[in-house]
Parts: structure tokens; sequence; C-alpha cells
């Protein structure tokens, strides 16, 4: 890469953010279940928001943003999982003791207090993943600790809270017109999951540190043995600041892998806007709702051979329009990542406040990526009213959008020199992109129609706090289990509540449980069976026939195979899988002695084998070529 | 004194002060003191931390408490979180039509309110209308009344006839095309009847609107519901009606007749749905109206008309069940009362010839007429007709003095009895009054739908 990685470990500060769906019978606060329903929804809500005062009057911007959007919401309701306190019809029930007590174990093994009293706090959500407006969410315990191989981080707090609706479709990201777009359309099955959200403290000094740590508090989740797994169970979101910076929010990076990655580009990309500052005027342009700044410049722009320039200007219902940056020249071009300029992030910003597709600027190669002529190019410069210094900026779409869509770029080229700016971020692949502004703390306030909850002695006395994942993997290693340190360490963190109940059949081969469970299971899958048709009572069954030396290892396979067809196992050991006895093992070693005499004894065994495999145990195989 | 008070009291902190404390589980805490809302522990401190948050923490373990700050200005709660659009802003000039609105309290007034815990009515009209912008490019609000502001479970006749009074005051002006009456819900569609009544001399739109979700949420449905009550005001339809919403969605309203609507559900949001005959229009927030009744009367100016706020509060519902005891009518008859509704089983019916004649309410029901109470009869089905003639128990009742009200609605029927009765007339004359279709609380055509 050609970016110089200029990381030095002081001057990065990240905390994560984890939300964990947990795996309760009912959701927060109400009697649904909590599994995603594939059922089509049956019937369907259309809802607006509004955006609306915090409790000490403030209108928080990042709510204040969404809804200067203006759009309709469609809530689709599968009939199982969403009822009418999803649909903000009924006040909620009581917050479910079981999520409760989750989250104070998982409170208790992170080292943190917990608070005497809780209350159901209102987050105002106004991109219409809830349907009343807001979040319901509660702090449950402050402070505490995990450690990592960097150090310890310190945990901020541990909260309980409503999972959002899941999204269908948004029309507006194709960048559509937002009324003739319909409906942004959310699924209300995932809505009011009980969720434990865990913030650590800015301590973490790298992205290894942070993929790390996310790793650990996963772990410790996945031990309670209470969350759901699976993709996007689980999100972590990420605060990211540099010296001197300020604190920018990333939203929705969910692939662990990468998770140090977006990290340290987020660092990187911090400090290119903060040296960028240096460069950049107080004074840019001014904002205004007029459509003062959005000159026309259609008919320059449909001299330009780009198709989608093209098409857009025929249609009649676009032009172009283009704004003045002043003393901007040769900002826009700033690289701030790889194959991101400073331009992106700005058109990013556009693409937020008016659903345009993107900004054209004057710092990039015009004649390259949208035919547009040096001498057009200079023609739109004049007619912006750019001087040498001055940049310009300009939009493809109609009017109303382009006055919306270029106020936004000047209002953030006018913070440009303020550096850092406060904001969320979307993780989008290994980099992050504007998405909205940093919600404050006015966007709380009090769920009244929920009483608060006191923790007693009592009820943190009742929690008890599981082995870690670490501590059973330890334990798998030894005997009566000896796996390996990686099938432990896998077992643990996937299968234990399986290994720990078919394990207790007497005599088993704890490895040959492991194996099954690990790897057979998966192949087979892979193969198509369907391994759902195994139950709990079919594989002990299997297990325990195992045991009794009823079949071979190498018959495993099959078996399941027979077994995810429906077919008894006793049928499918009938159909020529049963393992041979010692007796019947001696009889073929003496056969095959009479047809070949003097066969060698690997020979022998090699044949044997290859003939007899899934029903000769190759131990009795080996004594009987041995004559034992 | 509890412990968290003194502890408060010593280092003089008030609510919405910031303090750091430190507890002896080591926290060490910054946060602002927030009231305590009704329930919990009162010996708990409840700190709203600088992420939002509210959490409590035990008088007991708060080792050190000091105040930071002191609450400035820019700390305590706005007193109204949106600036009023006052009626002199509006200028003549802008051609809209001109309404009245009045507050009454309600949901759609509320706000949290942390003295005496939840949700308060506490916004005037001013408030109400500067939130929703919608309004002021459709209608010019040319004044705002807040008579008073009260929850609908608090509201008593004395406040209907006070509302009378203030819309009636405001229609007899050419320039007002209609009024709104914002209001809680609950008794929402008594309001609106016992308006129906006082100012059934009037021929102007009268929408009465209120909310199911308060106004301090992104989901407020209120926003909808005026701007649709706007919309109703300045109609053609020259009758009293609620306007709320149609169904769970965000769509459009039904303007129901005041006297032919129900709340029939706790909390959704299309909990008002005309009862046995069709909504008046159906409202889309933009301002698009489709009539859906073809008997609405239409509006016009009346120049003579005067309210007729009388009401005899000595009315009661009796509702008949399995075993209830007709000898209730016997303590309504020694507390002097004037009316009674009796909502009747089915087509309209109490019990007359049960096993045990200890049962039977006739008796009963003939001592009350001849001690001069006026006695209907409405049905608990709420849909469709109370009818005397089916059964004999109708014919008995009939036969006793019991005035059988068809389809009227019983809150409609207590409301339209006590106005009756409050027009200080003879028994027959309001026998003929109650008889009468005053303001279409009778639909004598059930349509098929």
């Amino acid at each position: 890469m050609a970016i110089v990685h200029r990381t030095s470990s002081t001057e990065l500060k990240c905390g994560i953010e984890i939300h964990q769906r947990l795996a309760t019978k009912h959701k927060l606060f109400c009697n649904c279940r909590t599994v995603l329903d594939e059922a089509p929804a049956k019937n369907t809500v259309r809802r607006r928001l509004a955006a609306v005062s915090g409790e000490l009057g403030v209108l928080d911007p990042a709510a204040k943003f969404e809804a200067q959007r203006k759009r309709e919401f469609a809530y689709l309701l599968p009939e199982n999982s969403a009822c009418l306190v999803d649909t903000d019809e009924e006040p909620p029930s009581k917050l479910n003791p079981e999520a409760l007590e989750t989250a104070l174990q998982v409170a208790k093994m992170l080292h943190s207090t917990v608070v005497d009293e809780m209350f159901v706090m209102r987050k105002t959500v106004v991109d219409g993943s809830a349907v009343s407006g807001f979040q319901r969410t509660a702090l449950v315990a402050l402070g505490g600790y995990i450690e990592t191989s960097f150090g310890k981080v310190g945990i901020q707090t541990v909260c309980i809270e409503e999972e959002s609706s899941g999204i269908v479709s948004n029309p507006d990201s194709k960048g559509a017109d937002a009324k003739a777009a319909g409906p942004i359309t959310y699924r209300l099955d995932r809505l009011g999951i009980p969720l434990v959200e865990i913030a650590t403290d800015p301590d973490i000094k790298s992205g290894a540190q942070a993929k790390e740590a996310a790793l650990k508090i996963g772990t410790m989740l996945r031990s309670t043995g209470k969350v759901q797994r699976g993709i996007g169970t689980i999100r972590q979101d990420l605060n990211v600041s540099v010296l001197g910076g300020n604190r920018v929010e990333v939203k929705g990076a969910q692939e662990l892998d990468v998770l140090d990655k977006i990290v340290d580009n987020e660092a990187r990309r911090q400090r290119v806007v903060a040296e960028l500052a240096q460069k950049a005027p107080k004074k840019v342009g001014a904002t205004s709702d007029s459509a003062a700044n959005a000159v026309d410049v259609t008919a320059l722009f449909s001299k330009a051979t780009a198709p989608f320039i093209q098409k857009a200007i025929a249609s009649k219902t676009a032009g172009a329009f283009a704004t003045k940056l002043s003393g901007f020249a040769g900002l826009l071009g700033i690289e701030l990542l790889e194959n991101h300029r400073f331009g992106t992030e700005l058109s990013a910003y556009a693409k937020a406040a008016a659903g345009v597709g993107g900004i054209i600027h004057s710092d990039e190669d015009l004649v390259a990526k949208y035919g547009i002529t040096k001498e057009t190019a200079a023609d739109i410069a004049k007619t912006a009213g750019c001087k040498k210094e001055d940049a310009w900026v300009a939009v493809v779409t109609d009017k109303a959008k382009a006055t919306r869509a270029l106020d936004a770029v000047i209002a953030r080229a006018n913070a440009a020199h303020e550096g850092v700016v406060k904001e969320t971020r979307k993780a989008v692949g290994e980099k992050t992109e504007y998405m909205r502004p940093l919600p404050g703390s006015a966007r709380m306030y009090p769920e009244t129609d929920v009483p608060p909850v006191a923790v007693t002695q009592e009820m943190l006395d009742c929690v008890e706090t599981p082995k870690t994942l670490e501590e059973k993997a330890g334990e798998y290693q030894k005997k009566p289990f000896s796996l390996s340190a990686e099938m432990a360490a896998r077992i643990a963190r996937d299968y234990s509540e399986q290994f720990d109940i078919y394990t207790q059949i007497k005599s088993i081969d704890a490895n040959f449980v492991a194996t099954t469970l690990a790897e057979t299971l998966t192949a087979v899958r892979r193969k198509g069976a369907d391994t759902g048709r195994l139950s709990q009572a079919t594989l002990a069954e299997f297990f325990e026939l195992y045991s009794q030396k009823k079949f071979t290892k190498a018959a495993a396979v099959p078996i399941i195979e027979g077994l995810c067809a429906g077919k008894g196992i006793e049928n499918a050991l009938g159909s020529g899988l049963a393992r041979l006895s010692k007796k019947q093992v001696a009889e073929l070693v003496a056969k095959k002695r009479k047809e070949k005499p003097g066969i060698a004894a690997n020979a022998l065994f090699g044949e044997i084998i290859r003939d007899f495999r899934l029903v000769v145990d190759p131990a009795d195989l080996s004594a009987a070529v041995e004559g034992k | 004194m509890n412990k968290l008070s003194k502890l408060l009291e010593k280092v003089n902190a008030d609510e919405l002060d910031r303090v750091a404390v430190s507890t002896s589980d080591g926290l060490k805490l910054e946060g602002l003191v927030m009231p305590r809302i009704e329930y919990g522990d009162t010996d708990c401190l409840i700190l709203k931390m600088d992420s939002g948050y509210n959490a409590g923490f035990a008088a007991d373990k708060i080792k050190e408490i000091k105040v930071v700050s002191k609450a400035g200005e820019k700390k305590t709660p706005a007193k109204k979180p949106v600036t009023a659009r006052k009626p002199e802003d509006a200028s003549d000039e802008n051609g809209l039509p001109k309404i009245s609105m009045i507050a009454t309290g309600g949901t759609i007034a509320s706000v949290i309110d942390y003295a005496t815990g939840g949700v308060q009515g506490k916004l005037d009209a001013e408030d109400i209308a500067a939130a929703i912008p919608e309004l002021s490019n459709r209608v010019q609000i040319s004044s705002f009344h807040s008579p008073f502001r009260v929850f609908s479970e608090d509201m008593t006749f004395r406040e209907w006839q006070k509302i009378s009074e203030t819309v009636s005051k405001e229609l007899v002006s050419e320039e007002i095309r209609g009024a709104i009456v914002t209001h809680g819900t609950d008794t929402l569609h008594f309001t609106a009847a016992a308006l129906s009544f006082m100012l059934s001399g009037y021929r102007k739109p009268v929408a009465f609107v209120g909310a199911q979700r308060s106004p301090d949420r992104g989901s407020f449905d209120g926003r909808m519901n005026l701007a649709c009550a706007a919309a109703y005001a300045t109609s053609d339809i020259g009758e009293k009606a609620v306007v709320m919403h149609a169904t769970t969605n965000d769509d459009h309203c039904f303007a129901s007749r005041g006297t032919k609507v129900r709340k029939l559900h706790s909390s959704r949001r299309d909990a008002f749905q005309p009862v046995n005959e069709p909504a008046l229009a159906k409202i889309w927030p933009d301002g698009k109206m489709e009539r859906t009744s073809a008997n609405a009367v239409a509006r016009e100016e009346t120049p003579g008309a005067r309210p007729l706020t009388g009401f005899e509060p000595k009315v009661a519902i009796v509702k008949m069940y399995p075993s209830s005891d007709p000898e209730i009518l016997d303590f309504y008859k020694g507390k002097k009362y004037r009316g009674l509704v009796i909502e009747g089983t089915g087509l309209g019916h109490v019990s007359t010839s049960p096993l045990r004649k200890e049962d039977c309410w006739l008796p009963a029901i003939k001592r009350a007429v001849d001690s001069g109470l006026h006695v209907c009869m409405t049905t608990q089905c709420i849909n469709g007709k109370a009818n005397p003639y089916v059964y004999s128990a109708g014919r008995l009742l009939s036969q006793a003095g019991v005035q059988y009200l068809s389809d009227m609605l019983t809150e409609t029927a207590y409301v339209k009895l006590g106005w009756a009765l409050g027009q200080k007339k003879g028994a027959s004359e309001v026998s003929e009054l109650m008889a009468r279709n005053v303001a279409g609380e009778y639909n004598n055509r059930h349509e098929y739908y």
C-alpha cells in the first residue's frame, strides 16, 4: 500500500461498543418470541416520524437530520414475532427478567458495578428502525475491565436494550427521489429482541487490540450460553479519535476479521484530515436554503460524454448544478486513504443530505472520468465564479436536491479547517463513510410506561457466572476428555453444551464425539444432508451404539447420512454397516491368507481395509493380522 | 426525611444541579440530580449521566457528594419545547382560511413532568399548533384558547359548558371557518356528543382531536390528526366530528360524527371509529378529503344561534349484567336522580322473568318511573339498535315506561339525557326531545358494510 503507516501507539484512542442479541424466550418488553421469522408478513403498517425534543428540551442533531428527510416507513409484521407493542400501539410490558438475569451475569463477568436502580430510557431513533421513534434502553452496570495482551481495557457501561427492526429495503440508497421512491421497509420480528450492550473505555490503542478486545468480550458472552449465534447476532460499533481530534463513531462493523483494519484506517483518515485543516480556509462559502449556491451548469455538462450525465440531462428532470468552494483548490484531491480523497468525503455528505449519487469536483481527472474537456471545465469554473485558488463541486440531479446536496458540501468544507469533525460513520469494507451527525445525550428521556427496576443484593447473589470458554477449553484438554488444544477450543466455543451431554455416555470416546460434532456433521451437511433432522435423542443413540462397538469410526459418515435421510439407526446398521466382530475379522484374515499364501502383513492389512473399510475396525484387524 | 434528602440538603444540591458522587462500590460518577417520577426506591439518588442514561444509586452507598455546578439557565428544562406561532404573526393577506383552536389538555398536550410524575398535560393551544408546521401552511389560526388543562378522565359537564361557550363565541364570527378542540382521548366522545347538543344550532365544522401517543415521541399520532382536523375545520361540513386515525397507518383520518363515535381500543391510534354509520369523511394530512356519508349537514352561517349549555348532572348509566341487583335503581331514586340510561343486554333487555323473583328488574323500574325518573334503554352491544318489540322483556319494559333509544350510543344517550333534562322542560317534552334526531345521534337506516 502506498500510504505510509504513521501510527504511533499513544495517539490513537479507541473504544468498542458490542451489541449482542440474547437467546431469551420472549422479547424485552412483550411476549413475542425472539426468533427471526422466515414466514412472509401478513400485515403491513405504514408510519411517519417527527423529530422531538429530548428531556432537557434540546432537539438532538442526529434526530433532526433524519426527520428532515421526511420519509415514510413500512413495517412488515410476521405473525408470531410482532405484536401491538412492536407496532407502537400498546404500552410495553415489564422488563423481561430472563434478559435482566443474563445482563447481570455479564456485568459480573466484566467486574462491573451494578446500579441500584435501573431506569428504562427512550433513546431517540428516527431512521425508522424503531416504530415508536425510540429504542428502549437501560443502564445496568458501570466500570469493570477485561484483560488483553496489550493491557487492561476498562469497561464503561453495560446496558440492556431493544434490538432495532431489520431493514428490508431502502429506496433512498439508490438515490431516487424520496417521495416517488416509496417507503423504507422494515420487518418487525427483530424489533425488541433483548440486546446486551457493552461499551469499553477508550483504552484501546491499536486495531489489533480492538480486535482482541472484541473477540474476548464475544467469547465471554457466548460462554453464558444465553446469547444468540449466527450472522448479525453480534455487532461492534467503534469510537475512534486521534490526538487533538474529535470522537468519531463507526457503526456496523460486523466482520471481526477486519476490525483491526477499520480502526487503523479510520485513525489514518483522521490524521490526514487533521493535516488538511492546516491548509483549509476558514470560510469556504455560505450555506443557504435558497438556490443561490446551486449555479445551473446544465448547458456545460451536456457536453460531457459520460453516459450517466447524458442520460440524466436528457431525461429533463435533472440538470447539473455547481457551487464554488473558496480557497479550496487542490484540497479535494488530497488522498486520505487509498482511493479515498477529501472529495470522496464531501460526496458522502451530499449523498446523506440529498440522496444524490455523488459529486463531481474540480480536482478530479474530469476528462477520463466524465469526458469533460479542459475547456468545458474552465467554463464551469467561470460560471461558478471560481478564481484560481477556488474549487468547484457539481451534482447532477434536480434543483431542489442539488441545493440540499451542495449546502451539505459547503457546510462540511467550512468545517475543514477545524480538523476531524464529530460524526457518525459507517463501516464499509475496511474503510468508513459519513452517515450522520453524532447524536448527543439529548436523545435520551425516561420511558414513563415502564416502572424502574430496583436491583437487590438477593438478585445479584442468585446470578452465577459461568465458566469462561478458556476455562472450559482447559478442562477439555485434560482427562477424561484429552482433546487437542485446537479441538478443545473449538468445542468450548461452539459445541460445549452438546459435548457435555454426549460425553456422559459410558466409556464413550470423547475425541469421537468432538470430531463428530465439529467436523463430521459439518462435512455431511456440506454434502447436502439435512442435519437439522438429527434430534438430541438420535445423536445420543448414535453415540451410545458407537460406545458399544456396534459400528466403526469410518461408518459414522454413511450412518449419519442415513439418519439425516430419515432412516432409523438400526436400519442403517442392518444394511451392511454393522461392525464385524473380532471373530469375523479373524475369519477374513484367514480367508485372505488362504487365497494368497505368504502375503505380507502390510499388504494383507491394506487389502482387507480396502474392501471392508466401513465395517472393520483397524485395531481389530491389526490384532488379527498379528495373530493375537 | 430520608437519607437521600439529608445528603442533598447537606451539600445544598437541588434538582438538575450537576454533582460528583463517589460510592462505597468504588464508582466515581458525575451527573445531574434528577427528580423521581412516581415509582421506585425513594432512597436512591437518580443521576442523569453525560451519556443520557438515568440510573439510581443507593443513598447508603454514597460516600461523598458535592455540587459541581448549579443548574444554570441552560440546564433547566425548556418551559416550552417549541416557539409558538403567534396569531399576529399570521398576516391577513396570506388568504388562508381562519380557524380557532381550543386546547383542553390530554395526551396531545402532554410532556414529561418531573414534579408530579409521568406525563402531564402542559402544552397550550399555541404550543400544540407550533409543533405542527403543516397547520400554518394550510390554515391561519386566528385565535387560541386554553380555558383549562385537564386529562379526559377529569372532565365534567362544567368543562363541556365552558368549551361550548368558548367555541360558540368563535363560531359566530363570519371570518371563522371552524374550530379545532384538542382533548384527551378517554372521554373525547362524551365531549364531542355534548358539544353536538349544546351547539346544535350552529352549522360550522368543529373537529375534536386527541392523540394516543404523546408529542414527546417521534411517533406522535396527533400530528396527522391535527393536520386532518385543520382540513375538516375549513370544510363545507357543518357538524361536530372526531378527527382521528382511521387505521393504524399514518395515512388518513376519519371524521366521525360527534354523536356516533366511540373509543374502541385502549391504546391503538385508530381507537375512534364511527358506530352504526359510516364516517362523515376520510381526510388525508395533505388536506385531501373524501365524503363517505351522504347525510352530512352542510355548513352555513347561523347568526341567531345560541349555545344551549344547560345540563342536569343527576343522570347515570346503569349496566345490566347477569346477577346484577335491580335495587341499584332505588339507590338512584333515593339520591334524587332525574334520569337513567340503562345499558341493557342484546336488543335492550334487563331481567324480567327470572327464576328467582328478587332478580326481576321490572318492579324497581316501575318505582323509578313512578317517582319521575326518566329511564332510557340502550344496548351494551355497542353496534346495532335497541328494540323493545322482539322479545317480551322489551315489551314489558316499554310498557313500564322505559324509552328505547334505538341505535344511540350509551355515552351519547347519557349526554343527551343530561342535556335534555338541563333544558328545564317537562317530562313529555324530554321524551319528545330524546326521540328527536337533534345532532345525528340516530341513524335509522343501517347499511350493510
